[in-house]
């Protein structure tokens, strides 16, 4: 059954057993296209490669959803250490306390430079029945800024941030076992190599954000454009290279913002990110084709908030 | 009522009937029932954060305190009322917010629509003096910025010889056209943007004002659209740390259409189009970073012909054949006064008839008249029999094109008295609205005008609808100024141009008077001036 659109069928195993599948659509009209990936390592969830997508947990129609019932602490922990490491986390770090009587806690981690997962995994508890899920949020230390935060329907909670430098974050949860064990799960991705240091840490944090997010390629050249706007809709066309491949993202610099959105249009298509969440970062990919131009188009929804726009091409085209 | 909502109506008041008789029970759920929540009938008190700011404007010499409104808003949000006022006595309003908001703009407007008073500082609190001839009925409207919270308004009366002491002592903004505080990071821009519309000429109505970053090897960009016939003036001031800078306009295409030019710190352009464009601005500094302002003005549709140093950014618009062209033409200037066109040139080069500039001269060297056109420009010359030049010059690429004459042999006598004013007329108006032909000008009138003194023409603005006023000079004069006086509230429009200028009045419910004066900015000279009644949302409708 799809979610969002979108449904998965897995195969795995050492020979071809998935021979017939058969699509129905309920949707009086739809155009559906299909997918098929070989694949030895787990794919990541949809919400990372098409984030656009990713709705949100969804409760049964008729509100009688049942508690979930999760696996043991140390097999969900043990799970989630080994995803992030199959997705390339380069370390992962435990840390652990334990949560009041009403299930809540406040922790203070020093996370280094680099893009984060945070897992925020408790203990089960005691009572079978009793209802399970932790949601958190991830603020700067000094609590005035809102940097991730799961509120969604799930045992687990799950924060994703970057920081480009190392930086204090205060970490609230609740929803856990009373007097439970809550373990942070800390599993870090360097920053992509193509950010300039001459940024501020905001536009690289949020640059490095919006790349992850979409599950794009990091840049590993210098930009081939950057450009710096302000509140509203803003048109940059932009010279491409034809059969070159690039990665256009969004990020701001100042201010805030309601949302923000980067399309790039060419002549045959057109891709779109937004962002509805802190930092209000967003990334494209596309390939030029036979195209010499594009048209980037920045809308950011804001009284006053400045943003910067970064170019980079990721392959394709002559060297 | 339908037989079906008859029934409907019956069954719901037979239902209401049942349930009145029964006691309401608790919600078996165990929630509290409806008789533990009370809706209050009550507001805030917007007096509890408008006193201190009241006290201070009543120790300078202002009146008692009316609160207008109070209310939680977030950004965006307004908030205001009404308030009447004696002829004699200035209007103090004021709007001040609790601790959560942190920028918060006033405004005063007349029952018609027209702004009396802004203060747009990036401030917490505003405050704005309005002061005699005002309108008797005026909406003082506060709009939170930034922020979230409560907002409160209110509004004192001052007497005029107590105004100097109320400014000083409660920070108020000024009437349009003076400084509103929009970006007062820059002392005297707003002096600067006065200055320099005056010198453009024409009338300036504020689109966008922002403020943006730059940085060396990055490229700031600012989109923006210019309407069909529209102009748009662009000024970018560099702040104090910013040590020059670029200033390039691009098409939706990413085609440069436009380069400022230096002297001088700031870059401007003057912008204009036949058919509506999307540009964008593209600033870069030479070397430092900082920040620069960018404000944005619009000049009323057709107010390219009465501008100095307009740019028509149209880029190759709309292609057609010189057939199509032609044809179109024809269509649009079908039943008019001028007769069927007379082929009296055509080219199979120099000129693309995408985007062209005609001109008109006379065998002593006079320029008669001179067009701008994407597809095609039209020029117009009134007089007796006589021989001119057309010279038409390609603005981009080189293509054929055709010069068709018409003529009215019967026009109003007095544009024949005053020829190149009746020309200038009929170019302005073609602009606006459409295709016209000498017979509009029926109406106009003759005025004589001095640089020392203004001449005044009383008019008259019927309800819901609106006046256009439109003045040209004769002869080799230049510099004219327009003024109109709105009598209802004591607003003047200046519209200042070379030969040509044009302003008008709209009135709502009620009708308004007005006054025209009219002024040569640097020698005695004659001219015509047409004065026309219009729907207020009238536009021209035809492609040009």
């Amino acid at each position: 059954v799809s979610s969002a659109g979108v449904a998965v069928l897995n195969d795995c195993g050492p020979g071809p057993r998935l021979a017939r599948a058969r699509l129905t659509v309920r949707s009086p009209r739809a155009a559906v296209e299909l997918l098929l990936v070989q694949h030895a390592d787990a794919l990541p969830p949809l919400g990372l490669v098409a984030p656009e997508r990713a709705s949100g947990a969804a409760s049964r129609a008729d509100g009688s959803a049942e508690s979930l019932r999760p696996e043991p602490f140390a097999a969900r922990l043990a799970h989630a250490e080994q995803a992030a490491r199959l997705d390339g986390a380069t370390a992962t770090t435990r840390v652990q306390t334990v949560a009041s009587s009403r299930g809540e806690g406040t922790i203070l981690l020093e996370l280094p430079a680099g893009c984060h997962r945070l897992g925020v995994l408790g203990q089960e508890p005691s009572e079978p029945a009793a209802p399970f899920d932790v949601d958190a949020e991830a603020r700067s230390s000094d609590g005035a800024e809102l940097l991730a935060r799961d509120r969604s329907t799930a045992p687990d909670a799950l924060l994703e941030l970057c920081v480009a430098q190392a930086q204090k974050v205060s970490l609230r949860f609740g929803g856990a076992a009373s007097h439970g064990a809550v373990t942070v799960l800390d599993a870090l991705w360097p920053l992509p190599a193509g950010l300039d240091p001459l940024w501020s840490p905001e536009v690289r944090a949020g640059l490095a954000r919006a790349i992850v997010r979409r599950g794009a390629p990091g840049p590993r050249t210098m930009p081939v454009l950057q450009v710096l706007g302000g509140q509203g809709s803003t048109l940059v066309p932009a010279s491409v290279e034809p059969g070159a491949c690039y990665l256009a993202a969004l990020a701001l610099r100042r201010g805030q913002a309601s949302a923000a959105r980067l399309s790039a249009s060419l002549p045959d298509r057109a891709v779109v990110d937004q962002a509805t969440a802190w930092p209000y970062a967003a990334a494209v990919t596309f390939c030029a084709g036979e195209s010499e131009r594009v048209a980037l188009t920045v809308e950011v929804r804001s009284t006053l908030a400045w943003w910067q726009l970064v170019l980079w091409r990721v392959g394709g085209g002559s060297p | 009522m339908s037989a079906r909502w008859s029934l409907v109506a019956a069954l719901g008041w037979l239902v209401t009937a049942g349930c009145g008789a029964v006691e309401p029970a608790r919600n078996p759920t165990g929630a509290p029932s409806a008789r533990e929540l009370r809706v209050l009938d009550a507001t805030l008190d917007a007096s509890r954060w408008l006193d201190a700011s009241a006290r201070v404007a009543a120790a300078a010499g202002a009146g008692a305190l009316q609160p207008l409104s109070a209310a939680m808003a977030a950004e965006g949000d307004r908030i205001g009322g009404f308030v009447e006022l004696g002829a004699e006595a200035c209007l103090l309003g004021i709007a001040r917010p609790g601790p959560s908001v942190a920028d918060v703009d006033l405004f005063v407007f007349s029952d018609g629509g027209d702004l009396l008073a802004a203060d747009e500082s990036p401030a917490p609190e505003a405050s704005v003096l309005v002061c005699p001839p005002h309108p008797e009925r005026m909406y003082v409207v506060a709009r939170v910025v930034a922020g979230t919270g409560i907002v409160a308004v209110g509004a004192m009366p001052v007497s005029p010889s107590a105004v100097a002491a109320v400014a000083r002592a409660i920070e108020v903004r000024g009437q349009p056209g003076q400084d509103t505080g929009k970006l007062e990071g820059w002392p005297g821009l707003e002096a600067k943007i006065r200055d320099r519309r005056r010198a453009l000429g024409s009338s300036w109505e504020d689109v966008r004002r922002t403020l943006l970053p730059v940085e060396p090897r990055t490229v700031t960009a600012f989109s923006l659209g210019v309407g069909a016939e529209r102009c748009i003036d662009v000024l970018v001031a560099p702040g104090e740390a910013v040590h020059g800078i670029e200033l390039a306009v691009t098409d939706a295409k990413g085609r440069v259409v436009a380069r400022a030019d230096a002297p001088g710190r700031d870059r401007a352009l003057v912008l204009c189009a036949h058919a509506q464009q999307s540009l964008t601005l593209q600033i870069r500094p030479l070397a430092s970073a900082g920040v620069v302002a960018v404000v944005v003005g619009q000049a009323p549709v057709g107010a390219a012909g009465e501008l100095r140093d307009a740019r028509f950014v149209d880029p190759v618009a709309p292609t057609a054949t010189l057939g199509e062209a032609t044809a179109r033409l024809h269509e649009r200037t079908r039943g008019l006064r001028f007769g069927a066109g007379r082929l009296i040139g055509s080219a199979n080069h120099h000129v693309d008839a995408r985007t062209a500039r005609a001109e008109l001269w006379s065998e002593q060297g006079e320029q008669l008249a001179w067009a701008q056109g994407s597809e095609s420009a039209t020029l117009f010359r009134c007089g007796p029999a006589g021989v001119a030049q057309a010279e038409v010059l390609a603005e981009q690429l080189p293509g054929p094109f055709t010069i068709e004459l018409r003529e009215d042999p019967k026009p109003p006598p007095l544009l024949l008295l005053q020829p190149l004013a009746a020309a200038r007329l009929l170019a302005r108006l073609e602009v606006s609205h459409g295709p016209v032909d000498a017979d509009r000008l029926g109406s106009a009138v003759a005025v004589a005008l001095g640089t020392a003194t203004r001449t005044i023409v009383p008019i008259a603005v019927p309800a819901d609808l609106c006046v256009e006023v439109f003045a040209a000079l004769d002869g080799a004069a230049r510099g004219l100024e327009l003024r109109l006086a709105d009598e209802s509230n004591g607003k003047v429009e200046v519209s200042l141009g070379d030969t040509v200028a044009s302003t008008r009045l709209c009135a709502s419910a009620e009708p308004k008077r007005a006054r025209v004066e009219l002024r040569s900015t640097r020698a005695e000279a004659r001219g015509l001036l047409l004065q026309q009644s219009t729907q207020a949302d009238a536009r021209r409708a035809l492609p040009r």
